[in-house]
């Protein structure tokens, strides 16, 4: 089965997750299967339950440093999917989906794939001075893809930016939802 | 009596909860009473929650406003909240899944543009505000006309709806994007 993995850092009861719910639902109904990582955080949130009963796997793993871990099997799996994600993330997944620029900043030289796509879900408003805290460098590789969900955003990245320091490609979607549309395919 | 809610996570990224608070204020001024407004949604943020408090507090709305503390499915919600409207932050006419959430559910909701520069472009429709004397305005209409406001309201808020949606050329698109 094709596989998509999908990165965030949490699974709360809120927007970003909310995403994530459809875009397994969406992978699901194209015979693609979601594998969830979440960074950095060993918690159990709202969709943990969610995603245990529909069978969708969610790895709460460490990427980076596993100094602050005390847990040997947290450290073990940690070396472990850090080792896979630099390494052999083109060959298990089709595509990595990370949740957020902030979450592509902390990915971004510790997953390698050939088909990277951040999803932009903030706008300029949401941070101080209206100035995204994300650095350019996550912009660099003109493989990767940048989603925006909203044209808002596209103006705030190459204003802030500038266009021609944006490599990675740019492309306006939009939020979507497949669990609630009554013409879904299943 | 008007029931008003706002559904978001306290946090310092959605700290446009004065806005609301605002309004009510307003509405109070021009004789307006009767209003209750609920924030759901986990407090993240301590400065954030206990700034909504004292603004409040100072505006003498102890007995108008609440906050559940906690974040709740708009599902789970009581009657008489979802028989109310939802106020949705938006950025410009973008709404993100709360709000796709509200009117997914049939649930009359009111998008509030919370980017003070997008204002001027933000499209003025039944049920989108550009900015805050566009939320009070509509706020007033729904109670001294309800049936016209609310009629034309629900109308847009389906339009809203219908937005998300995947058409045959969002669905190859995002296809593309997972199965390249």
């Amino acid at each position: 089965m094709k596989k998509t993995l999908i990165i965030s850092d949490h699974l709360l009861m809120a927007g970003a997750e909310r995403l994530i719910f459809e875009l397994v639902a969406f992978a699901r109904s194209n015979q693609l299967e979601p594998v969830i990582f979440i960074l950095n955080n060993y918690a159990t949130e709202y969709y943990d339950a969610i995603f245990m009963e529909m069978n969708v796997k969610v790895i709460r793993s460490r990427l980076g440093s596993v100094k602050a871990l005390r847990s040997p099997f947290n450290i073990l799996r940690a070396f472990y999917w850090n080792f896979i994600l630099k390494k052999l993330a083109n060959r298990f997944y089709k595509s990595v989906q990370v949740i957020g620029l902030y979450n592509a900043a902390k990915a971004y030289k510790l997953v390698s794939h050939v088909h990277r796509v951040f999803w932009h879900v903030t706008n300029a408003a949401q941070h101080l001075d209206h100035t995204y805290p994300i650095p350019v460098e996550i912009f660099n590789n003109p493989d990767d893809t940048i989603i925006c969900i909203n044209p808002y955003q596209v103006d705030e990245l190459y204003t802030q930016y500038g266009r021609e320091n944006i490599r990675a490609a740019v492309k306006l979607f939009k939020l979507f939802t497949v669990s609630y549309d009554p013409a879904h395919r299943s | 009596m008007i029931q008003l809610t706002v559904v978001s996570r306290v946090n310092d990224d959605k700290n446009f909860f004065f806005d609301v608070i605002f309004a009510v204020n307003q509405l109070q001024k021009i004789g307006i009473e009767g209003i209750k407004l609920l924030f759901v949604g986990e407090i993240l943020s301590r400065a954030v929650f206990e700034s909504c408090c004292r603004l409040t507090n100072l505006f003498g709305l102890t007995q108008n406003v609440s906050f559940t503390r906690k974040s709740i499915r708009i599902t789970d919600l009581p009657e008489n909240v979802k028989a109310g409207y939802f106020i949705n932050f938006t950025i410009a006419d973008f709404t993100g899944y709360s709000g796709v959430e509200s009117v997914n559910l049939g649930y009359k909701t009111i998008f509030y543009n919370i980017d003070f520069k997008l204002a001027p472009i933000t499209p003025e429709t039944a049920s989108v505000c550009q900015d805050i004397d566009a939320l009070v305005k509509l706020i007033y209409k729904i109670v001294i006309n309800p049936e016209v406001t609310n009629r034309l309201l629900i109308e847009d808020n389906l339009r809203i709806k219908n937005s998300f949606f995947l058409s045959d050329k969002d669905h190859s698109f995002l296809r593309s994007m997972l199965i390249p």
